[in-house]
This record gives structure tokens, C-alpha cells and sequence, in this order.
């Protein structure tokens, strides 16, 4: 059945999705992203808890790498068992009941801007390397989505491939 | 297949922009507003959410723009934060309001709803009452032409979990517009 559902893929659909006129901002949002970057320029000091979010996941990176990451000469398969890693999160995460307090919904929210940054700069990464090292960084942020998100789970580490 | 955001930038203009020119910054805005907005509001389905997702686009990209290398069209580049940008904030909506599943919709069956046009179908009322991660997954492959790898890739996901999505979210679709469309929209040709 699974395969049947994969290959009914429809190409009118697609091409009436394609023919749908673009759309235009009912307001005009420059002031507001002319504003944001201002305050951006202004904020050179990143605030307390953006600093202590940082060192909790530069903490939990540390931790998780040399717990439960093998030594790899090999990038592309380190990579892959940070994907994995990431996907358990992600998978974790959906799993999670809704966050009800305040704090920790802002907690979340800020996490995943986090991870919506790594998520651009692994786009640009051009080196395994470098991929490498964005991979780990956005594993240590999902794990502490994961805490901010259900706490009441405990810790749990992710299967590696 | 040709992405709305394929508008070609003078190099010196991304240049200005990332030295910090305002005027430059702004004139980017204008060029791209319109794609990135039709994204967000695709995956959104609220304007006031899409609204803030370009938004956060511009001030993610603008203050960024050092880290763009070049070596690629920058409209790629600023689709790829607009898309990442826009699953964030789906994630994030997700989270607060919870989401239908697709097989949610599968299981009560389609919208009843789906209205007519001058032309005897609605595709957009169609779309917008999948769930929003199938939205997400359609509009990204089928609009913007990334593959199902590419976009397993982006969501976390495999690359048979967008197969998936895109295959019945169409027949969602489309069971919905025969239903109230009372022909067949889209015959199968095989």
C-alpha cells in the first residue's frame, strides 16, 4: 500500500499550486525590519540568559560528545549519526505534551531560533568538517529543547545508528 | 521549474547591504517581499503569522549577509532562510496550538467545504485545509522544486516521510475537489 501512496504523486495538482498567484504583504514591513536591525546592531552584549543558554549547550555538547560519540575519523559518518541524533530529538519534541508555563515556552521559542540559525549556517557549510561541527552543535540544542520542552521525561540519550 | 525567488542581484548591491547601507538592505526587501511572503503565508494560512515570519526573514538575512559566500545565486540563499525560518515558526505554532495529522485528516475525512470557483475548483481552499506540515512538504517540492531528499533533509525527516506527505496530501486534494467539484479533477493517467 505504502508504495502505491508514494508513486500517486499528482502533477496537475502541482501545477496548479505553481499557477497560484503570488502574494503581497498587506503592510508594508520595512519599518519594523528596519527597526529589528537597528536594535541588532545596538545589541552587542547578548543578554544573561542568551549567554547561560549558551554555556548550558556548549555543557551538554561536551558531555554528549565524549558520552555517547565514539571517536570518528570519518566526518560523513560522524554526520550521520548526528542526523540520527537530531531526528530522535525532532521525534522526541513532536512527542512532547504542549508547554503550558510561560518561561519555558519562551525558552523554546529562543531555542529554536537557535536552531533555525544552525539550520542556515548548515546550508552554507561547505566542508565536511565545518558540517560536522554545526551537526553537534544543533544535536546539543535539540537535547535541550527536549529538557526545556517535556522535563518530565528525564534524559534520555539518543540511539545512534 | 522556475522558484519565484529566481530574481537575479547585482553583486555590488549585496555588497552594500552587508557593509550595512539602509537604502541597499531596503532595496532587497523590495525585491524579494513578495516570494517570501507567499511562502510564509503558504505554510502559514494566517497573514498576521506570515507577516511576522518575513519579518524574521529579513532581519535573520540582512544581518547576516557577511556570511553569504557568493558562490551560489543569493536568491537561493535567502529562499533556504525563508524556509528555515518558516518551519521554525510552524514548529513553534505547532507546539502551542497542536497540529492535525494528516492521518487525522484521512481519518474524518476531507474538508467539507471546499468551495467552487468561476472555474469549478478551489485549489487554494483545498491546500489550506491540510495539515501544516503536508503544506509545508507540497509546497516546497511541488512549488519550489526541492526533492524529497532536500527536504527530509530540512524537516528532520526521511526522505520517504516527503513522499509520503506529498502523495496524500494530492489525494486529499483531490478527493476533495471531486467531491464537491462532482468531476475528476485530476484523471489518472496510469
Amino acid at each position: 500500500m505504502s508504495t502505491n501512496i508514494m508513486n500517486n504523486q499528482d502533477p496537475s495538482i502541482a501545477q496548479a499550486l505553481r499557477d497560484l498567484p503570488q502574494l503581497d504583504c498587506p503592510q508594508d514591513q520595512w519599518q519594523a525590519i528596519a527597526a529589528g536591525l537597528e536594535k541588532r546592531k545596538r545589541r552587542t552584549v547578548p543578554a544573561s540568559w542568551v549567554r547561560s543558554l549558551s554555556a548550558v549547550a556548549s555543557l551538554l555538547l561536551a558531555v554528549f560528545i565524549s558520552s555517547v560519540m565514539p571517536p570518528q575519523p570519518n566526518d560523513t559518518v560522524e554526520i550521520q549519526q548526528l542526523m540520527a541524533a537530531s531526528q530522535y530529538y525532532e521525534q522526541r519534541v513532536q512527542l512532547a505534551p504542549r508547554v503550558s508555563r510561560a518561561d519555558r515556552a519562551m525558552a523554546a521559542a529562543e531555542i529554536e531560533d537557535l536552531i533555525a540559525s544552525v539550520d542556515s549556517q548548515l546550508v552554507m557549510a561547505s566542508g565536511r568538517t565545518q558540517q560536522r561541527l554545526l551537526w553537534q552543535q544543533r544535536v546539543a540544542l535539540m537535547s535541550h529543547l527536549v529538557s526545556v520542552t517535556d522535563p518530565g521525561a528525564g534524559f534520555e540519550q539518543p540511539r545512534i545508528l | 521549474m522556475n522558484s519565484s525567488f529566481a530574481i537575479d542581484v547585482d553583486a555590488q548591491l549585496i555588497e552594500q547591504a552587508a557593509r550595512g547601507c539602509t537604502s541597499s538592505c531596503e532595496q532587497l526587501y523590495r525585491l524579494f517581499q513578495r516570494p517570501v511572503y507567499t511562502l510564509a503565508y503558504r505554510f502559514m494560512q494566517c497573514p498576521d503569522d506570515a507577516q511576522e515570519v518575513v519579518q524574521d526573514v529579513f532581519i535573520k538575512a540582512l544581518s547576516k549577509l557577511d556570511r553569504y559566500r557568493g558562490d551560489a545565486p543569493f536568491w537561493g540563499w535567502l529562499r533556504q532562510v525563508a524556509v528555515n525560518t518558516a518551519l521554525s515558526a510552524l514548529r513553534k505554532r505547532g507546539r502551542r496550538k497542536g497540529e492535525m495529522s494528516m492521518s487525522d485528516l484521512l481519518e474524518n475525512q476531507l474538508p467539507s467545504h471546499v468551495s467552487q470557483t468561476s472555474h469549478g475548483i478551489d485549489i487554494h481552499q483545498a491546500y489550506s485545509q491540510l495539515p501544516a506540515t503536508t503544506r509545508a512538504v507540497i509546497w516546497l517540492h511541488d512549488v519550489e522544486g526541492y526533492t524529497h531528499a532536500e527536504i527530509g533533509k530540512m524537516m528532520n525527516r526521511s526522505t520517504s516521510f516527503s513522499k509520503s506527505q506529498v502523495a496524500r496530501g494530492h489525494a486529499a486534494m483531490r478527493s476533495g475537489l471531486e467531491y464537491e467539484a462532482g468531476f475528476d479533477l485530476c484523471p489518472q493517467t496510469s
